[in-house]
């Protein structure tokens, strides 16, 4: 054990053999963790408005112009028992027109003392947003609104679902390969590093060797080395990520937009650091195999 | 200690070895002789696992050599110590540093590291030399430092690649006197000098003379000499 710490320490202080190489890796794998990073908050916010306000199915119905009060109330509470309904708008003919009049500032008055109201009784039923049969359900559930008592027409929000559906399916096709990318670019700067120091030291390593050191006795400080320039790295990547986050929090935060930006859940912020951790020492390792 | 049976080896189409057997006892001294290019070089390396064996068999402290796997390599090597004639030591690190390196890699506690590098510095006459860097010292001090590093594990077979070479005439014959008195110690000792001098100093100790490759000479029955193609044993 005491062998081992000793080695830990000869690790990080072979750091400084090559200072500048050594902050260049140290910037580069910073500048990666924070590009990453960045590209995670982007996209998980993004994606969690699109889930949250947008992803949902929304459905608008219109009753005919004629249609009995009682039985369109009727309707409205066998709405509500639907699953998985999240919200139910209603309005009354009188409702709609007040409600239309107040986006006519001019001719508003005009519209609401008309002698008759064109507008039909109307509902806006919303769905949380699901996976699975979207289409399927999506039919069904159409045909057994269009069923309601005196319905004149349904339409559904299908250009908000099918955004939120394209969305989804982008993240999930890019998102996989530019963090691959992004790994691969930190291994090879981290691996590079060590090979340095591993040249650097070339002459001890041969002489460790011929006096019968192991290859871990040779390879830990380096390991060390690679784990330390990527955990710090990514721990200075994090932290750019916060300041910048604090200062771009509210960019979107006005009316009618609210989207106020937030931070990397925990658990993401930590594997920022992580995974370059585990990124340099494997590359390290790969680094000083032979 | 040390077997030796038809070892060949080859550089592409140049021949450094040819079917070379000999063998050597637990704490004997050998000097083997030879002009540059004579294989001399080749043979040792051969001997502590620098090179693979390919032909012929090599068995070294109880090693087989030639079916030894490099995970094995470490642990030969802490029985068998080199000495090179560029010394081998790192110029950045203070004698002591250089010769506890040798005891730092087995995993021994310090108390013991320090008794031992202690007891063979001053042994070595490098006592008030212990914390200085290597790279300030004089090249006969740093051979000695480099023989420091070899003999402080107690190796059972101490190889020397010219130890002499870089050194006058004087600290070469002090040198010698070092590795006789490791020697006595029961320590076997395999020393490559193409100094006929220092070998006509010692007459007692085993000599074997490597021309192009093939043991041409040998002063004991333990090695055969190399007669166009054949070996034979030389009486």
């Amino acid at each position: 054990m005491r062998v081992f710490f000793k080695l830990l320490e000869q690790g990080v202080r072979d750091i400084a053999l090559h200072p500048w190489a050594q902050l260049m890796t140290l910037l580069a794998v910073t500048f990666i963790t924070f590009l990453a990073g960045l590209m995670l908050i982007g996209v998980g916010n993004l994606d969690n408005e699109l889930r949250v306000t947008r992803g949902e199915v929304a459905f608008q119905i219109y009753w005919k112009e004629n249609a009995s009060p009682e039985r369109v109330k009727t309707a409205w509470r066998s709405l509500r028992g639907m699953d998985g309904v999240i919200e139910v708008l209603t309005y009354t003919p009188q409702q709609a027109l007040k409600d239309l009049s107040s986006t006519f500032p001019g001719g508003s008055r005009a519209l609401l003392q008309a002698e008759s109201n064109p507008l039909p009784y109307t509902a806006v039923i919303k769905f949380a947003h699901r996976s699975g049969d979207v289409a399927s359900w999506k039919k069904a559930t159409l045909a057994a609104l269009k069923g309601l008592p005196e319905v004149r027409s349904v339409r559904s929000s299908s250009l908000k679902d099918e955004v939120s559906r394209a969305w989804q399916e982008l993240s999930s096709t890019f998102m996989a390969p530019v963090l691959v990318f992004l790994v691969l670019i930190l291994s090879m700067a981290v691996g590079n590093t060590m090979k340095l120091s591993l040249i650097s030291r070339q002459d001890e390593i041969e002489i460790l060797k011929l006096v019968g050191a192991k290859n871990w006795y040779i390879r830990t400080p380096l390991l060390v080395g690679g784990a330390l320039l990527g955990s710090v790295g990514g721990l200075f990547g994090v932290i750019g990520l916060y300041a910048a986050w604090w200062n771009l929090k509210d960019t979107f935060n006005f009316a009618p937009l609210y989207w106020e930006l937030h931070f990397l859940p925990v658990d993401q912020a930590l594997m920022l650091i992580l995974i370059p951790m585990l990124v340099g020492c494997v590359s390290s390792w790969v680094a000083v195999r032979n | 200690m040390l077997n030796v049976t038809n070892l060949s080896h080859n550089f592409g189409p140049y021949w450094a070895l040819k079917n070379c057997s000999f063998s050597l006892d637990k704490g004997e001294f050998l000097f083997l002789t030879g002009s540059s290019g004579a294989g001399k070089t080749t043979l040792l390396r051969l001997l502590y696992a620098s090179l693979p064996v390919m032909r012929g068999n090599v068995t070294v402290a109880g090693y087989n050599l030639r079916a030894l796997p490099a995970r094995k390599v470490p642990d030969l090597r802490r029985q068998v110590s080199v000495v090179f004639q560029d010394f081998k030591i790192l110029p950045y690190r203070t004698v002591y540093q250089n010769v506890a390196m040798a005891l730092e890699v087995r995993g021994l506690n310090q108390v013991h590291i320090d008794r031992r590098v202690r007891a063979v510095v001053r042994g070595l006459g490098l006592e008030s030399r212990i914390n200085m860097l290597c790279g300030e010292l004089s090249g006969g001090e740093q051979q000695r430092v480099a023989v420091a590093r070899s003999v402080v594990v107690n190796p059972k077979i101490l190889l020397a690649d010219e130890p002499t070479g870089n050194l006058d005439e004087e600290l070469a014959a002090r040198m010698i006197g070092i590795f006789k008195q490791f020697h006595m110690h029961g320590t076997t000792v395999v020393l490559a000098t193409h100094s006929s001098d220092i070998v006509r100093m010692h007459p007692e100790a085993r000599q074997l003379r490597l021309e192009h490759g093939k043991i041409v000479a040998a002063n004991w029955r333990g090695a055969e000499i190399f007669s166009d193609g054949i070996s034979e044993v030389h009486v």
